[in-house]
């Protein structure tokens, strides 16, 4: 189980066959995030609905997806925990943490929310 | 945003402005704008992060209920004109003109049509409003236990659509789905998809009061009730013009389109309540009307044999509760009647040879006997493959049937004699024609025909009867078929109903082996030999039906005496103790006798033997009167008129009778004739063998049937009280009935007389403190 997620993280990185492109935070501080419509979808609901057919934006054959109210590297954790279930909260300070939380609870992804109440 | 339309809702003005309020009013514009795009179908222009964002923002200050209320207000508002521009204007034409001017129905067609367009649009919507709306439904609507965003908008569509105060949609609704189904059921095609997609929708509408679909609160019953009334005057209509295998293949094709229709638009729920009312409607309310149909009905079915027919019915029928009860019923009657009318032609045949019994042809008493069991197998056969093809072999259809059989084989009262008789008959004829496979199956047959006997101990008297004249005539096919036939009843009866019958077959063959060490004696003693050969059957008295007491004098000529003293000489030197009878009336004796024409070898029973022995020693032309003849042979009245009857009156005559006819009465005259010729050499001059008995002789067997119950019935009641040592009267006369029910039917008045003549003889008394009470003594 472990190798599968060291494998999934490779995903993000490597952004082989990536179909989806979102475009996070807001202005300077914009962040581009190369993702699999796949996985976010079979992981979220969230992205299960914004990425259906009846509200995806397209563009050449990929999503186009904007999130500008959460901070890219809050983003960036948020997606690997998506990719291979794991996160880690010990770099992060208080409010950094509490932010991060507001931005799952958005997303609704329940497993990582009772994670960080937990932690 | 919006610069085209003003926001239509009621949203109310903010009573304090302030930043929080300002957020939540310019958040609530956005979604408003938004869910009137959505009804617009121009959704593509909406960005989806952007519409979820305003209302995660508006429920994380705590603005949910107010989200949730404004958008009931937005979807109500919306749905309310969908009822005025869309859904009120395809009403179709109301009244009678409507059923005149669209007989096909297509105003209403055209009805579900714009309906099924406005649910579908509905239910688009909503899942897109649930998709943007989605973090409320999961935060906000929880915590409030208010209906999700997508049931609240079900719940809106059925009171503003489905349900509307304002115009009558139900009613047209409801008026136009039973119109539909009634189209159909008069074979009018219909869009099926149409009513299916009405169907489906009331089914996902859920009634707030009985958390049940509105399908089931608004429709189902007035389906129901609609297709009671349809099928009420369908049923009469065609009761009355439709013979009956007419009328259930009607029948069958309802009930076929009902669960299809179910099946195709319809809720599996609704299944069991159509079928229902059909099978009431169609099957229960004139189940005695097909079944009694005259000539179409179950009976003319049964006596045609239409198999078909009979199975669709049994298939129908089968359906309600009184329906095979009421076939069954029908059946066994029809049973009785046909084994009635058989039993007549029987009585009514024997009545009439009555009449001539006395002339001397009394072998039609064996083939009515024959006819009337061979009337009632082909019966059970016929209703065995009814039973087999059109009723797959119902067990208690069979058992109905056993029943009816029982009553009318038993309702004739020489059933036990028929049946034995016609074992007889084929035990006999084998020889002529059948094979032992077709006796054997024949039999068989019989068997089951035998179960139905109610005395079985008459038939049993009756069959050993048949059995001793068969063995000791040597008329049966072979030992095998007999033996066969007594392993069957001992099947059927178990071992005390054979034994004697067996010990019958043991007599035969120890008789076969006595007479082989009587010869053998014979030769090696120094007596002087008889001058003929005498062949004896020692038969033990006990077993074969012979009456000992009664045992029928004759004169035997005394070379006859004379050999039947040396055999008894001999056997009793071999057995001691034993007594030997001599039962005359049942021998035969070859003799050789001199015509003019030529010398002929001559079969005789023993007593035509005798008579015959007498003109030997008369001149040519000298006659002896009939008293004469009985007082010489001391014959009894009945046998002696019997066996003249078959040497002057039968096939060959032997004798010349003066006066002349087919009866003998005293004062006749009897003369050998010496004129007598024919083709064989060897005749076998046949006596009457096996016959119906005659009145008086029944009599007798009855008398002596009942000699035996008496002691069935006593042994019966010592082996239970011996055991039991003590019984109340009632249980101990069922428990009687249950012991000799195998054998007949003992009736409870016979059983307390033997319980009397038992206490009377001190077996039992009544027990001191309560009469009805039994103690055994010992």
């Amino acid at each position: 189980l472990q190798e599968v997620a060291n494998d999934f993280e490779k995903l993000l990185v490597n952004d082989e066959d990536c179909n989806v492109i979102i475009y996070v935070g807001e202005n300077e501080n914009m962040k581009e995030i190369h993702a699999h419509s796949c996985i976010l979808r079979i992981r979220s609901q969230y992205f299960h609905t914004a990425l259906s057919k009846k509200w995806s934006e397209k563009k050449d054959g990929k999503f186009i997806f904007r999130k500008p109210n959460i901070l890219p590297h809050l983003f960036d954790m948020i997606i690997r925990f998506i990719y291979c279930g794991r996160i880690d909260l010990e770099q992060l300070q208080g409010p950094e943490i509490l932010k991060l939380l507001v931005a799952v609870d958005e997303l609704r992804i329940q497993t990582l929310i009772d994670h960080i109440q937990e932690y | 945003m919006s610069s085209r339309k003003q926001p239509k809702g009621k949203i109310r003005p903010p009573k304090k402005p302030n930043s929080a309020d300002a957020q939540f009013n310019d958040n609530w514009d956005r979604l408003a704008q938004a869910i009137r795009e959505i009804h617009k179908k121009n959704a593509s222009i909406l960005s989806f992060e952007e519409l979820y964002r305003n209302a995660y923002n508006m429920v994380l200050h705590k603005n949910g209920d107010k989200l949730y209320n404004g958008v009931r207000e937005v979807i109500t508002q919306h749905l309310e004109e969908v009822a005025v521009s869309q859904v009120v204007p395809a009403f179709p034409l109301s009244g009678a003109s409507s059923s005149q001017t669209n007989p096909n129905g297509a105003g209403g067609a055209n009805f579900l049509k714009v309906l099924k367009t406005v649910w579908e649009d509905h239910t688009t919507c909503m899942l897109m409003i649930r998709d943007i709306l989605m973090y409320m439904d999961r935060v906000y609507a929880k915590t409030a236990n208010v209906p999700l965003v997508y049931d609240l908008g079900l719940d809106l569509f059925r009171d503003t659509i489905v349900r509307s105060q304002n115009y009558p949609i139900q009613n047209h609704l409801l008026e136009v789905l039973l119109q539909q189904i009634k189209l159909e059921r008069e074979n009018e095609i219909i869009d099926r998809t149409n009513v299916k997609a009405s169907i489906d929708m009331l089914l996902e509408l859920t009634d707030a009061s009985t958390k049940d679909t509105v399908y089931a609160t608004d429709f189902e019953n007035k389906f129901l009730e609609t297709s009671s009334e349809y099928y009420r005057v369908e049923g009469q209509m065609l009761v009355g013009e439709y013979d009956a295998p007419e009328y259930m293949k009607k029948v069958d094709k309802r009930l076929n389109e009902e669960e299809q229709r179910v099946r195709h638009y319809l809720s599996q729920t609704t299944e069991p309540k159509i079928r229902n009312i059909v099978e009431e409607e169609l099957i229960s309310k004139h189940l005695k009307t097909v079944i009694e149909m005259e000539n179409s009905g179950l009976i003319p079915m049964l006596r045609n044999e239409k198999m078909d027919d009979l199975g669709r019915m049994y298939k129908l029928f089968g359906r309600v509760v009184k329906g095979h009860d009421e076939m069954k019923s029908a059946i066994s009657d029809y049973i009785r009647e046909l084994g009635k009318a058989i039993n007549e032609t029987v009585t009514s045949n024997t009545t009439a040879e009555g009449g001539n019994a006395a002339s001397g042809d009394k072998q039609t008493g064996a083939t009515v006997a024959v006819r009337w069991v061979q009337e009632v197998l082909d019966l059970k056969d016929k209703f065995d493959k009814v039973q087999n093809l059109a009723l797959s072999n119902d067990k208690a259809f069979q058992t109905s049937f056993n029943e009816a059989f029982e009553y009318f084989i038993n309702k004739n009262s020489k059933s036990p004699e028929f049946i034995s008789l016609f074992i007889d008959d084929n035990l006999k004829k084998g020889l002529k024609g059948k094979t032992e496979e077709e006796v054997d199956s024949v039999l068989d047959k019989t068997i089951t025909l035998f179960r139905f006997i109610g005395e079985k101990d008459v038939f049993e008297r009756y069959y050993k009867q048949h059995l001793a004249k068969r063995l000791l005539l040597g008329r049966s096919v072979s030992d095998d078929a007999e033996r066969g036939m007594i392993g069957k009843l001992k099947v059927e009866c178990g071992y005390q109903f054979t034994t004697k019958l067996e010990g019958m077959f043991n007599d035969m063959r120890i008789s076969s082996d006595t007479m082989t060490d009587f010869k053998e004696y014979l030769d090696k003693s120094v007596l002087e030999k008889p001058k003929l050969d005498l062949s004896v059957t020692v038969l033990t008295s006990t077993f074969w039906p012979m009456n000992l007491s009664a045992s029928p004098r004759c004169n035997l000529p005394p070379e006859l005496t004379k050999a039947c003293g040396t055999f008894q000489n001999f056997y009793l030197g071999r057995h001691s103790g034993r007594r030997l009878t001599w039962q005359s009336n049942m021998g035969t004796a070859d003799i050789r006798g001199s015509f003019k024409a030529r010398k002929h070898e001559l079969n005789v029973s023993t007593y035509q033997m005798v008579i015959l022995l007498m003109f030997n020693d008369k001149q040519d032309g000298e006659s002896l009167s009939y008293e004469q003849i009985k007082g010489e042979s001391d014959i009894p009245e009945a046998d002696l008129k019997r066996n003249l009857q078959s040497l002057a009156c039968a096939k060959y005559k032997i004798l010349v009778k003066e006066p002349k006819g087919k009866e003998i009465n005293p004062g006749d005259q009897f003369n050998f004739n010496n004129d007598f010729t024919a083709p064989l050499q060897r005749i076998k001059i046949q006596t009457v063998a096996s016959k119906v008995e005659s009145e008086g002789e029944r009599k007798e067997t009855r008398e002596k049937v009942e000699e035996a119950r008496k002691h069935q019935t006593e042994a019966a009641i010592v082996r239970i009280m011996k055991d039991r040592k003590t019984m109340e009267h009632n249980l101990l006369i069922a428990e009687v009935v249950k012991q000799l029910q195998s054998r007949f039917m003992p009736n409870p008045a016979l059983i307390k007389k033997r319980i009397e003549a038992l206490i009377e003889r001190e077996y039992l008394e009544r027990a001191t403190g309560d009469r009805r009470v039994y103690n055994y003594l010992a």
